[in-house]
């Protein structure tokens, strides 16, 4: 009877409106059914689409249940789906076929009774298709009007119509708007990831003007701290680290990168512009150093150093992550499944996948160990110290070639010069050169200098022992010494091989403490994986105690494994052109010869030995000067371009039919004129016209503000994400986004001074039955700090932080030995002292194999893949990290001298750590809380010893004439008050 | 419709403060131990997973050999093997293949050890691990387990979460994620590491992974604190903390008055287990309480951090309720390039470390009945190579990554006692008969604690995730069962 009538009410709507069309349907208000988007298209994604969907390879029984042409055609048995009638549908008999049901018992999803009447429902009223909502551009649609009864004082936002919509729909109204206290330290927390101090939350609260709020959210945007607040946020989906990843997760600089977001979000880049200078911005015409540098953003990819790996595969494994984050960052969509497959749920094929690879496979990098190609990225500072000392060495250069060219001077050491190299043979039978120091350089940029051993031996052959070995820097556990450790073990793992950093002119010497007298030297190079090409055109001198260069040979393009150097070779056979001008009288010589000899002088007379020391000194400085050097995406040129292959099951070694780059034809079209390079595809993804790009930002940045997005699977806009709860407003969002300008800060500013922002975030037993994650609005967010505010905020409460911005990570104070596990030769972690131990969260290490543990322990992820969501979690590890870290007992003890300071009495003491925490005036209830514990604490009878560890270690001695026992009580108060879950959480 | 991730954590929240939620498995095992208590983590997704059947264990410990031990030296020794050592390969051997580190054709590598038949069955065996024939009836071994990683890293995250690439959950998360917590005071999934240094994998080899992070394994340290952050700060003894909590709790209390949020409840009880915590921790890793002789029946030394110490110490753990235990011990990686390697000087040494202390855990689990219920797996998570590595002409002897067979055993918790489960060829490259895969083994054990591997999933990324990944084919081995 139920069919019949259901059948019935379509002919009919059928009879109306000719083809029925679901949102024609609709509009007759008959039973329309179900909404396939909302409520249809998840189960059939779920239960069904695994192997009745896109994948064309997985596809059982040549059924697709995601295209409704297909769905409905005519089979052997009848069409899965008959339109208007469940009783006739494959689909519905299957699903309830108990003997043989669907999905089959023990694979995939099976159906509830009530999601399986759904479908029936469906199926009644038409089984209309809808395409799914996130592939829909955003469309504008009007606000709601005002629900009845609701104050229209209480929008303060378009946005806020669509809030109170979807509560009056689910029977919900607002809360009342929060306290100022409560508003100051949210919004400060939502916009900088810091508290306000109390002195500026509390001129907030009595500034009294209309639009106090407003000039104070304004105060927050321009803070120095916005940018740091917000590059942690995408660092997560950049998946930075500080360090390479597989294997022993060898350390990695790009910090650089950390610092270019930092900037680019305190400077309020455009979306679509911070988006294609990370993608493409070596592409842009005039690349800027800081556009290249953006790239690191696609080398924070793992490198697989480990020995016996195929470098191909790893690059291999970094172009698809590079793929997979492109379209999880930008769009939401998880294309990584298409590696191996056809996705089982969303429209990109195998093929599409691998065509997008296309896009960022070619670029040089290739999994090399040192992760090039690198570029010198230093910074604004680095870069104003080398210029000054760029213009002292020309200075010293000129001084030094001014004074050996002066005439006068000239003449009498060319004639001694030449008294010398004439003299009879018997004055020089030495046997030997007498010298001081062994030097070996690598001329050149971005050079890495090994020796395995570097042996000097006298005239009858003995080794001469002793010297100072040191080198132009230090890295991969190789320091100077293990050239003088007499091991000429070449293999690097056998740990004697000395290893500098990549750099210009790296340099090795052995010093001696007076002149020694040798004949030969012998050099053994690096022999492990014909790495000892790396010495070639290396640069062997023998110098004087002044520093002249007393003989010198280069090494050729393919040094051996052995070099032996005879020191009287090539020593003292002078250049026959200089000879003939040393010769010839003043009077004679030309320009050319004055300027031979001047150089020559410049090299070699003692009397200018201050000069060419000053010089040498310059040259070391300049040569040690920091210079952070960053991995950064560089194309490949036109003739070296790779060809990209669909790989089968995503195996690098099973190449399938060749691909050109091109994009998912079920998303929006290519930009007319765009080259199909990255810096194209950086355009597409940014295109006005992309369904995504705005959505998936806009509700990044609303959850970050109310603990949740409106598309909660902020990681999945697909078919199997959670679809959003208000597709209206994010829409309208999106839309005002992109035609913004995408200005991020506007947006922020849009949403922290909405009503639907503002609410209190407290709960009521009837608002908590109705919604108790929330999810219509009709309160205020009230969510656990994230990692680095759990630090943050510690840091501030206890007057030590430091508010430095950018630079190299720090290393704030982590449990002895931690690093020793590590497979490699990088084990020890040094501890940062002075302000760099007290710098926000974002700074501090982070080592994908050995997090550090207190941002572990608060769900930083490990940053190996690209991640857009943290689920916060409570467990009692956090606890153990908060009130025994003794990164954060120190901070504890920090507040506690604050708080000691601050008054006479116990309960004004209490007072002010209360309100330094909760960054409002102390409840004085809870004064005496605290003050009570004090109490008891100073009654404990600790010993003294035991009362300056606890206040003490690892802060340090307490100001003279100060208690140690009664700042050891406050020490445990100071505790007490950080660890509140009102510190933990944002209220 | 499936509730997305965040709805199952609220979800999941509210099981906490409200009623607990121990599944059945859970349930059986605490009347079993008489142990009737709230969970670690009793937070077990009540709208998740739940036992499907009555669980065979309720515990597992994972004696991993990490580096992967030469199986023609242990557990399948093959005197053809022997007979032809010093031959040149069969080309058939190399052609299609990929080696890690074996360049030009290399010769068979004959054990050099001598062979044994040991146990009711007389099985044959490798001689280097002599208590192994104490415990050999007591055992499963498998000899055609198989994995599709060759480098240490991605067959660690292949082995121990299902996924050659990170991100993946650990085995013991996704135990813990299904049936919850047996203990109130200990996390549900430790990690004990030995050898010197970490599994390849590193700390992935027991994340969490996509499953929120308190089902992360908790590795337990040899040196300093066993977990960090338990002690106390210098200075503070256990009445100051307790006052300090009670403070702590006192304040927290109005705020969730004020707030009407459960999550401050919740928070308040963290800090309690963290507290209960400073003390279960440090007790339960002190083998100075054992009798002297458990510890020389094991061979451990209390605080020395080794192997034998960790196989005492994971009984401790089992015994408290800890659900599942995994014991990383590095040095097996036998490729023959140096002293340090070798397959004549270095295996020996590292089967006398591991030997004693396995035989003895086994044999006090079942003492103390504990094996009925405890499953006790061990393996590497590759095999080796019957050809001699000789990597640079190197003259020692050793033997290459080889994903393509391998051997590990279990026993206890309904495993069929006694009994060689699937077989190699006469030179022990590849599988003749019953293969097993890393991700049927996961499979089987899934099944063993009384879960369903098809269905055990986590929405993440788009996908339903599994511990034996998305696609179909792993399968239970019920010939394990007994």
């Amino acid at each position: 009877m139920k069919r019949a009538s259901s059948t019935f009410l379509v002919f009919i709507a059928v009879l109306l409106c000719g083809p029925l069309d679901g949102l024609q349907s609709k509009g007759f208000g008959l039973d329309s059914g179900p909404d396939f988007a909302a409520e249809i298209r998840p189960l059939l994604s779920r239960s069904c689409f695994a192997c009745h969907g896109p994948d064309e390879h997985g596809r059982q029984a040549g059924l697709r249940l995601d295209q409704r042409e297909d769905a409905i055609a005519p089979r052997r048995k009848g069409a899965a789906i008959v339109p208007g009638d469940r009783a006739a549908s494959r689909l519905w008999q299957r699903s309830g076929d108990a003997a043989d049901p669907m999905p089959p018992a023990g694979e995939g999803h099976a159906l509830s009774p009530k999601e399986r009447e759904l479908l029936g429902r469906w199926i009644d009223a038409g089984a209309e298709y809808a395409p799914h909502w996130a592939f829909v551009p955003p469309q504008d649609h009007p606000s709601p009007s005002l629900p009845d009864g609701l104050d229209p004082g209480w929008p303060l936002d378009s946005l806020d119509l669509f809030t109170a919509a979807k509560m009056d729909e689910h029977g919900l109204a607002p809360s009342a708007a929060a306290d100022r206290w409560t508003l100051a330290r949210r919004v400060s927390l939502d916009l900088v990831g810091l508290p306000p101090t109390y002195a500026e939350a509390e001129a907030f609260v009595l500034d009294e003007r209309p639009d106090a709020y407003g000039r104070y959210v304004d105060g927050l945007l321009d803070s120095p701290h916005y940018g740091e607040r917000w590059a942690a946020t995408w660092l997560d989906i950049a998946r930075y680290a500080d360090s390479k990843g597989h294997g022993s997760d060898p350390l990695r600089e790009i910090w650089r990168y950390r610092d270019w977001v930092i900037e680019a979000y305190q400077r309020n880049l455009p979306y679509d512009q911070f988006l294609i200078e990370q993608l493409a911005g070596d592409l842009l015409p005039g690349a800027t150093l800081e556009q290249r540098l953006a790239t690191a953003f696609h080398r924070n990819t793992m490198n697989n150093t480990e020995g016996g790996t195929d470098d191909e595969e790893w690059r291999v494994a970094a172009v698809k992550d590079r793929t997979n984050t492109t379209m999880q960052a930008v769009m939401g969509l998880t294309a990584g499944c298409a590696a191996c497959h056809s996705h089982k749920f969303d429209p990109i094929s195998q093929h599409e996948y691998y065509s997008l690879t296309a896009y960022f496979n070619q670029t040089a990098d290739t999994d090399k160990n040192d992760d090039s190609p690198l570029l010198d990225t230093p910074t604004r500072v680095q870069i104003a110290e080398r210029l000054r000392l760029e213009s002292q060495l020309a200075e010293a250069q000129a001084q030094w070639a001014a004074a050996a060219a002066e005439r006068v001077g000239l003449a009498a050491f060319a004639a001694s010069w030449l008294g010398a190299h004439t003299a009879p043979a018997a004055a020089g039978a030495k046997d030997g050169l007498e010298f001081t120091e062994l030097r070996v350089s690598l001329p050149g940029a971005a050079r890495l200098l090994s020796l395995a051993e570097a042996v000097v031996l006298d005239p009858s052959g003995k080794e001469v022992s002793g010297g100072t070995a040191a080198q132009s820097s230090t890295g991969f556990a190789g320091p100077a010494e293990l050239a003088r450790d007499g091991n000429p073990s070449g293999e690097y793992t056998d740990g004697s091989v000395t290893h500098t950093l990549a750099e210009t002119g790296p340099w090795w010497s052995l010093r001696f403490d007076s002149p020694v007298m040798a004949r030969t030297v012998r050099l053994h190079n690096r022999t492990d994986n014909g790495l000892g090409r790396r010495l070639a055109g290396a640069l062997v001198e023998a110098r004087g105690t002044d520093g002249r260069v007393l003989w010198s040979a280069a090494l050729g393009d393919q040094p051996a494994d052995t070099v032996e150097l005879d020191l009287l070779l090539a020593a003292g056979a002078p250049d026959p052109e200089l000879l003939a001008a040393a010769e010839r009288s003043a009077a004679e010589r030309s320009p050319e010869d004055w300027r031979l000899l001047a150089e020559l002088r410049m090299a070699e007379d003692s009397a200018l030995a201050p000069a060419r020391t000053a010089h040498a000194a310059l040259e070391e400085q300049l040569a040690g000067l920091e210079m952070p050097r960053t991995p950064v995406l560089v194309e490949l040129p036109a003739d070296k371009r790779r060809t990209t292959h669909v790989l089968i099951k995503g195996n690098f070694l099973v190449p399938g039919d060749v691909v050109e780059a091109s994009v998912p034809a079920a998303l929006h079209p290519w930009p007319k004129g765009q080259p199909h390079d990255r810096l194209g595809l950086a355009r597409w993804l940014t295109d006005a016209r992309s369904p995504l790009t705005a959505r998936v930002a806009v509700n990044r940045l609303w959850a970050r503000l109310f603990g949740r997005g409106l598309v909660a699977t902020e990681e999945d806009f697909g078919n199997q994400g959670s679809p959003p709860t208000h597709p209206a407003l994010l829409d309208h969002l999106a839309l005002g986004f992109q035609r913004s300008g995408w200005d991020q800060k506007a947006l922020l500013r849009r949403l922290v001074t909405s009503a639907t922002y503002r609410q209190t975030s407290a709960q009521d037993p009837a608002r908590g039955s109705i919604d108790p994650g929330n999810r219509w609005l009709s309160r205020g967010p009230r969510v656990r700090l994230e990692a680095e505010m759990v630090r943050d905020v510690a840091l501030v409460a206890s007057g030590l932080f430091s508010p430095t911005v950018g630079g190299p990570s720090i290393f704030p104070p982590q449990p002895e030995g931690l690093w020793q596990a590590a497979f490699n030769g990088q084990r020890s972690w040094i501890e940062s002292q002075g302000p760099d131990r007290y710098r926000r969260g974002l700074y501090v290490f982070l080592r994908r194999s050995i997090p550090y543990p207190a941002m572990d322990a608060f769900d930083v992820p490990n940053r190996e893949i690209c991640n857009a969501r943290r689920i916060a979690t409570n467990t009692p590890l956090q606890a153990l990290v908060t009130l025994n870290d003794p990164a954060f007992v120190e901070l504890a003890q920090g507040l506690a001298r604050r708080m000691y300071a601050a008054g006479d009495s116990a309960v004004e003491r209490a007072a002010f750590g209360l309100r330094e925490t909760l960054v409002r005036p102390a409840d004085p209830f809870d004064m005496q809380i605290v003050a009570r514990l004090v109490d008891a604490e100073r009654a404990a009878g600790r010993s003294t010893e035991e009362s300056i560890s606890l206040a003490c270690d690892p802060l340090g001695p307490l100001a003279e004439g100060q208690d140690p026992a009664e700042l050891a009580a406050w020490t445990v108060a100071a505790s007490v008050l950080l660890n509140q879950d009102a510190v933990l959480t944002k209220q | 419709m499936e509730p997305n991730q965040t709805t199952r954590r609220e979800l999941t929240r509210r099981s906490f403060l409200g009623r607990g939620a121990l599944g059945v498995g859970a349930m059986a095992a605490s009347d079993l131990l008489g142990l009737m208590r709230p969970a670690w983590a009793a937070r077990r997704a009540v709208d998740g997973p739940s036992p499907v059947h009555r669980p065979r264990a309720t515990r597992v410990i994972y004696l991993a050999l990490s580096g992967a031990p030469p199986q023609h030296d242990l557990w399948d020794p093959k005197p053809k093997l022997q007979e032809l050592h010093g031959t040149l390969c069969p080309q058939s051997m190399l052609e299609g293949r990929r080696l890690a580190f074996i360049k030009g054709h290399p010769t068979l590598l004959g054990s050099p050890f001598p062979v044994n038949r040991i146990g009711r069955q007389g099985m044959l065996m490798g001689s280097q691990m002599p208590h192994f024939a104490r415990i050999v009836d007591k055992v499963c071994v498998v000899r055609s387990l198989h994995t599709d990683q060759f480098n240490h890293a991605p067959a660690d995250l292949m082995l121990y979460t299902g996924n050659a690439q990170p991100g993946g959950a650990g085995m013991g998360a996704w135990a813990n994620y299904g049936l919850g917590s047996l203990s109130e005071d200990l996390p549900g999934f430790v990690v004990l590491v030995s050898g010197g240094s970490d599994p390849t994998g590193g700390k992935s080899t027991w994340s969490s992974g996509y499953l929120p992070s308190e089902y992360q394994g908790v590795r337990l340290r040899s040196k300093g604190e066993p977990v960090l952050y338990v002690t106390d700060p210098k200075g503070m003894d256990r009445a100051s903390r307790r006052r300090s909590l009670d403070t702590l709790a006192a304040l927290n209390r109005r705020t969730a008055q004020a707030s009407g949020d459960p999550e401050v409840t919740a928070r308040i009880e963290q800090f309690e287990l963290a507290f209960r915590m400073q003390a279960s921790v440090p007790d339960a890793v002190d083998l100075s309480q054992e009798r002297p002789e458990t510890l020389a029946e094991y061979g451990a030394v209390p605080g020395d951090g080794s192997f034998a110490g960790h196989c005492l110490l994971a009984r401790r753990l089992v015994e408290r309720g800890v659900r599942w235990v995994q014991l990383h011990n590095w040095g097996w990686d036998i490729h023959g390039t140096s002293a340090g390697d070798d397959l004549e000087e270095s295996f020996p040494k590292k089967c006398l470390e591991v030997d004693r202390p396995i035989a003895a855990l086994l044999l006090d689990l079942d003492r103390r009945g504990l094996l009925d219920e405890t499953l006790v797996v061990c393996s590497g998570e590759f095999g080796r190579t019957p050809m001699n590595e000789a990597r640079g002409g190197s003259k020692k002897l050793g033997r290459d990554h080889h994903p393509d067979c391998f051997s590990g055993w279990l026993a206890g918790a309904g495993v069929h006692a006694g009994m060689i489960h699937g077989e190699t060829d006469e030179l022990g490259y590849e599988i003749v008969r019953d293969p097993v895969s890393v991700h049927d083994l996961q499979a089987t054990i899934l099944h063993l604690l009384g879960l369903d591997p098809l269905t055990l999933r986590y929405p993440f990324q788009g996908l339903d995730q599994r511990l034996i990944g998305p696609a179909a084919g792993p399968r239970v081995v019920h010939e394990l069962f007994s």
